[in-house]
């Protein structure tokens, strides 16, 4: 069965939660949902009602030891139905209506084949781009759920764009994303690289003249993720930006000077301590 | 004075002492100094020695320290690249190298593969490795392998072409790795189809915990993860992944049902920095990593062997 790595990053925020399986999406909805509940958040997800999917959801809360029947009976958690998730006046007064009763903060979670059942693709990425905004000025954590197999090639940009901060792959955690900085935790190999590759061109877009890549909490990095480090920067330093390959452990940096990826043009494999929060 | 042939010459000389050694070596260092080109001893040190005093420290003579040559195979062969290359550059015609690789260890069938695959990769090169085979002391197998993979044979009275050579790709077909003594117990990891790589790299690194130095084990992990992955995303299934491991030494075994590398010497090459932009270089840092990665291929199996020594 697979399961999440533990990669040590936090799971608040605005989340991409790239899942492989229901069984995985559930079990981390349910970790995440837990989290807000004892943090005395409000928590509101959308799932199509009486599926297969809510069942498996409601076990995985009792297995994370919540009890979803006394928390929908005191208002703190809220299944609702998606239009209602989606309201044509945008997410923020459904924020503010939440925090106005009192709770420190609010959780919303969606699945996005579920939301894509009400809203267009460009329509969604909109909902997103707005989340992505109320998370950055409002005690809002959103967990956005995408099947991998459903996001191909051509959704993944859009997808990493707008949750870069905190994307939860099963083996590799992201953090920053903004101001030149990104933060990987976990593995990386061909299961993942096209993703990190993705995330590097998205947030080297975004990056000053310098590019931090922190690599401090990264366990394995495959010769696949080297090439995927040199590819999603490669416009970026083609610009003449440059890259510090930051923290690495030695196992990670004796891979990096293997791959000979410190040696390209705007690279450099920097040994100072990682960026932290 | 002839011109210099570009191109790769690889000589084997046999010695049973140390006055044929120098007999049969001299000459063809003299040869060299007496035109531009440059001497390099990579070998053992008594015979560094010895041919550096019959020289009588020519300034366009360099040693070498071969544990620092003959570490991996591809290693040396980009050492041998950048020699030639760096020496070239500063005016020399050639390098000629004096090439005594120490077969007194567990991998040397990695290195009687270097020898026959030096013939194809350093072709480009104006290099010319007289290899040393002190036949006092060296294996059968050893020597037999090197009468194999040197296209030419000196001695003190000439030089001249060696009938038993084969081409590389055919020496390394039929110097198929052996399987390691190890392959006849129960592995202790041993998994067929949908592999979680994952759990495959916790599972040999649980296996090797302890008991192996940490580059070692690292090292070893990262060759594994890269092999399987070569055989799930190249390889015909069902792909098969055995792990053993004991006092001295770590042993992974990766199958799969299809055909193999079209180029023999896949996983040998440096390609310099720009090595990491290209698919395919992760059987060569594994090659990096690990004392032996054996390629065996027929007809609908490939088995890549990989060993670390402890």
């Amino acid at each position: 069965m697979r399961t999440h790595v533990d990669t040590g990053l936090e799971w608040d925020g605005h989340l991409l939660l790239l899942h492989h399986s229901e069984r995985e999406r559930s079990s981390k909805l349910a970790a995440w949902v837990r989290r807000g509940l004892e943090n005395d958040e409000k928590v509101v997800y959308t799932e199509t009602r009486g599926g297969a999917h809510e069942g498996r959801l409601l076990a995985a809360l009792r297995g994370n030891g919540v009890d979803a029947v006394a928390a929908t009976a005191e208002g703190r958690l809220s299944v609702i139905p998606v239009p209602e998730f989606y309201p044509a006046g945008g997410q923020l007064p459904v924020v503010e209506r939440a925090l106005a009763e009192g709770y420190r903060g609010l959780r919303i979670a969606a699945e996005a084949s579920t939301a894509l059942t009400f809203l267009t693709w460009p329509a969604y990425m909109a909902v997103e781009q707005e989340i992505d905004e109320i998370t950055r000025t409002h005690p809002l954590s959103a967990m956005c759920q995408y099947g991998q197999a459903a996001t191909g090639d051509d959704r993944l940009p859009d997808v990493v764009a707008s949750h870069l901060e905190g994307i939860r792959e099963w083996l590799l955690s992201t953090d920053g994303g903004v101001d030149g900085e990104l933060i990987l935790a976990g593995e990386i190999d061909v299961s993942n690289s096209e993703l990190l590759a993705c995330a590097l061109r998205v947030a080297t877009r975004r990056a000053p003249e310098t590019f931090r890549l922190d690599l401090a909490r990264v366990d394995f990095l495959s010769a696949g993720a080297c090439r995927a480090i040199a590819e999603g920067t490669r416009q970026f330093r083609d610009d003449s930006g440059t890259v510090l390959l930051v923290g690495s452990q030695p196992p990670i940096a004796s891979v990096l000077r293997l791959s000979g990826l410190a040696e390209l043009n705007g690279m450099e494999l920097n040994g100072s301590r990682p960026w932290t929060k | 004075m002839d011109e210099v042939k570009p191109g790769y010459e690889h000589d084997a000389l046999f010695y049973e002492s140390e006055e044929e050694l120098v007999a049969s070596a001299e000459p063809f260092l003299r040869a060299a100094l007496d035109r531009s080109e440059v001497v390099v001893l990579a070998c053992a040190d008594r015979n560094a020695s010895l041919l550096a005093d019959a020289l009588q420290g020519h300034p366009r003579l360099g040693i070498l320290d071969r544990s620092e040559v003959y570490r991996r195979v591809p290693a040396a062969i980009a050492a041998y690249q950048r020699m030639a290359e760096s020496r070239l550059a500063e005016g020399a015609d050639r390098v000629r190298v004096v090439a005594e690789i120490d077969f007194d260890r567990d991998d040397w069938e990695e290195w009687a593969r270097f020898e026959a695959l030096s013939n194809a990769v350093l072709e480009p090169y104006s290099l010319w490795a007289l290899c040393l085979y002190d036949t006092r002391r060296l294996r059968t197998e050893v020597l037999d392998a090197a009468e194999r993979t040197h296209p030419r044979l000196i001695t003190a009275a000439d030089r001249a072409p060696n009938p038993n050579y084969v081409s590389p790709d055919r020496f390394l077909s039929e110097f198929a790795a052996q399987p390691d003594p190890l392959e006849a117990t129960a592995p202790a990891i041993d998994l067929t189809g949908a592999i979680s790589l994952h759990q495959l790299r916790q599972d040999v690194t649980a296996l090797l915990a302890g008991p192996a130095r940490p580059d070692m084990a690292n090292g070893f992990v990262f060759a594994v993860s890269e092999v399987a992955t070569n055989a799930m995303t190249h390889g015909r299934p069902p792909v098969r992944v055995r792990v053993w491991s004991a006092d001295d030494r770590a042993v992974c075994v990766v199958t799969d049902q299809g055909d193999g590398f079209e180029d023999p010497f896949t996983g040998y090459q440096s390609r310099g920095h720009r090595n990491v932009e290209i698919e395919g270089q992760g059987l060569w840092m594994a090659r990096q990593l690990c004392d032996v990665v054996s390629v065996t291929q027929e007809p609908g199996a490939l088995t890549v062997r990989i060993i670390s020594f402890r």
